[in-house]
């Protein structure tokens, strides 16, 4: 039985990296995705071990996430914030990274996200994938998700 | 010849250092090395681990460990991550496995 992973965008107002991280929060716990400590998990994570990910070839992301205790439905938040963000990075702390994607996975089962994940993160850099994102088409960007990424495993879960 | 050992570590142990592991298992199959020990842990278990389990290699996705004196070599995960520049990195992690005597 393949599992669900809801793919939903979120327009979102703020300009700075934890109010942005709030805003996402206040959406999945308010949609139900997660319990009340998640907001407060991801930001502190977020501080301890950053999310930020240079990536020449295509736009500078961030996968801030949480523990799966904190969570009750799975789901990949994505936002396009109104300009770059400032992240740190991943494989060095110390330096900044201005994001353009952010994309919050709500992890239950991870063996099963993962799989998600690995086209996930293989999709984001396609150039159709890029063009949506720089164009701000926010439905658009949840679908292809929805398209390239997710159905595939929903048809051979495999 | 025993088989390699690696350690991947990131934050929480559940979502980088997982998808890093099902890279690797792909690409080193791919080199033709088939038998290996590939295990997770949080970075903050990896100095311990590496200590008393001796890895051959330790992949991380979350920090950088220079500073940390972690007693074995350690990559940044992050191309395995991506999927980018994932031949290069794992030329880089079987040369330290040839040294170590891991694989032919």
């Amino acid at each position: 039985m393949p599992q669900t992973i809801d793919v939903k965008i979120l327009k979102v107002e703020s300009e700075k990296r934890p109010e942005i991280l709030k805003e996402m929060g206040d959406y999945l716990y308010d949609s139900g995705y997660t319990k009340e400590t998640f907001t407060n998990a991801v930001i502190e994570r977020e501080k301890k071990y950053p999310t930020g990910l240079e990536i020449p070839s295509a736009v500078n992301v961030a996968l801030p996430h949480a523990d799966i205790e904190h969570v009750k439905k799975q789901a990949l938040l994505i936002a396009v914030p109104n300009g770059p963000v400032k992240f740190k990075r991943m494989d060095a702390p110390d330096k900044d990274v201005n994001v353009e994607l952010i994309l919050l996975p709500v992890i239950k089962n991870p063996e099963g996200y993962v799989k998600f994940l690995s086209k996930l993160t293989l999709f984001i850099q396609k150039k159709e994938f890029l063009e949506l994102v720089r164009g701000k088409k926010y439905s658009a960007i949840a679908a292809a998700i929805r398209e390239e990424c997710l159905e595939p495993l929903m048809r051979n879960p495999t | 010849m025993a088989k390699p050992f690696i350690y991947l570590a990131c934050g929480s142990a559940a979502m980088s250092a997982m998808l890093c592991k099902s890279r690797l298992e792909e690409a080193l199959r791919k080199r033709g090395i088939k038998n290996f020990d590939l295990r997770i842990c949080r970075v903050a278990e990896l100095y311990e681990n590496v200590r008393r389990l001796k890895p051959d290699v330790a992949i991380v996705t979350a920090g950088s460990f220079a500073e940390e004196d972690v007693e074995c070599p350690v990559f940044s995960g992050v191309p395995l991550m991506m999927g980018v520049g994932v031949d290069a990195f794992i030329d880089k992690v079987v040369d330290v496995l040839k040294e170590k005597g891991k694989v032919p």
